[in-house]
């Protein structure tokens, strides 16, 4: 198994502060289920079935005794009887947490020892809670998923520009994101509409920007769509990480589509997508290359046209 | 004829009235399960008729600026697309008929088949 490597000098700034700054008190499980040392081991057992556990402290007086686990239950079925006291087949060499400690220590002790869970104490040296390396999976997760937003959200503000009647405004698309795939469009629109574009002009953007990002979604690596306005004419662009168009040709032909059935069956992979993007741009501009990623430009002017496309 | 007139025609049950459920005259429907091919058209007063259940259907219709959905076969929308439907102000229908007779019996309500 690969060593968890969180904790080194490497890792990222954010990695670093969440696993000092976090104590193992914030995300341990507390009041543990526990059992005492004279409870026979039938008793825990059934604790744990019920319970859905794997291994509880053995607690006596709020002090610490030892830690039974569902493997020292099996070494009972072997060597003695279910009616046995705990105490007789509990880990008494354990090895604990305190809960001032900062998470990196857990971090740390999973890595160096094989014990799935560690209980953790207070101050007084009483039983405070007990960790596991679910505890702190769910918690890292949850963490680096809303520092992440952060970043994005600031990303976000720095990209959105406006000076002298220009805007610029950069969206980040994920592949297979179907859940968020026509929020880009939907905030262009949004912006188009509270600067009186017209109307016709407005869905066109939107249909030419929406087919970009169902592409990069279901066809890409993921990449990012570029959206620039003057008073003239907006720029769209459509940049992706791969892994491109082998033949540009017949990605432009009405109906001519690689997606996958299960893509079909999001209501996407109709063959429409470029030649839609292409029927409402006044400017249409495709580069791929294999294994590097796809780029798409496109202009539409922002100016009342007669003839609506 | 407004999507109330509609739904009472075909007997569609009703999951979410838009604004204009009882006052717009629908004189355009677009009927399939890809949103590609309902990006093509861009006639107004419109509707759409179809069994995907998905935000998409929802994304789409705002973008060609369509007022009502009508599912198909029965179809219940998913959770998140009900949500959109309503925070969209797009008006959303279920029928248990088939997408063949719902376009028949349309066609015939809106007088595009005679």
């Amino acid at each position: 198994m690969p060593e968890l490597s969180l904790n080194t000098t490497n890792s990222h700034d954010v990695i670093l502060d969440i696993i000092y700054r976090i104590k193992i008190r914030d995300i341990m499980s507390k009041n543990p289920r526990t059992v005492a040392p004279d409870d026979t081991v039938m008793t825990a057992k059934i604790k744990m079935k019920k319970y859905g556990i794997s291994g509880m402290p053995v607690v006596k007086e709020r002090q610490l005794k030892g830690i039974i686990s569902t493997h020292d239950i099996f070494e009972c079925y072997d060597r003695g009887s279910m009616n046995d006291p705990v105490s007789s087949y509990m880990t008494r060499n354990i090895i604990i947490l305190e809960e001032d400690m900062p998470i990196s220590f857990a971090l740390n002790y999973f890595n160096k020892y094989k014990y799935r869970r560690f209980p953790v104490l207070n101050r007084h040296k009483e039983i405070a809670g007990i960790i596991t390396s679910r505890d702190i999976n769910v918690f890292l997760l949850n963490e680096i998923n809303s520092e992440l937003q952060k970043i994005d959200q600031k990303k976000q503000k720095e990209s959105e520009k406006i000076s002298k009647g220009e805007f610029y405004k950069q969206f980040n698309i994920r592949k297979f994101d179907f859940e968020n795939a026509g929020k880009v469009s939907f905030s262009i629109k949004k912006t188009l509409k509270e600067k009186n574009i017209p109307q016709s002009v407005i869905r066109r953007v939107s249909i030419a920007v929406y087919e970009l990002e169902i592409n990069q979604v279901v066809h890409s690596n993921g990449g990012y769509i570029v959206f620039a306005m003057d008073e003239n004419e907006i720029t769209i662009k459509a940049i992706d990480k791969g892994p491109g168009i082998e033949n540009l040709d017949q990605a432009l032909e009405e109906g001519y589509s690689t997606a996958s059935e299960w893509i079909r069956s999001q209501g996407f992979g109709a063959g429409m997508g470029l030649p839609n993007v292409k029927r409402v741009s006044d400017n249409f501009q495709i580069t791929s290359e294999p294994e590097k990623g796809t780029e798409v430009i496109i202009n539409i002017k922002t100016g009342n046209k007669d003839e609506d496309k | 004829m407004t999507l109330k007139e509609i739904s009472e025609n075909i007997g569609a049950e009703v999951i979410h009235e838009g604004r204009t459920f009882d006052s717009l005259d629908i004189i355009n429907i677009s009927a399939g399960d890809m949103m590609s091919e309902v990006l093509v058209g861009d006639e107004e007063n419109r509707i759409i008729v179809t069994a995907l259940t998905t935000d998409q259907v929802i994304r789409t219709a705002d973008i060609v600026e369509a007022v009502g959905i009508i599912l198909i076969n029965g179809k219940q929308p998913q959770q998140s697309m009900k949500k959109l439907a309503e925070e969209s102000d797009i008006t959303l229908l279920s029928t248990g008929m088939s997408m063949f007779r719902t376009c028949i019996l349309l066609g015939t309500l809106l007088g595009i088949c005679k």
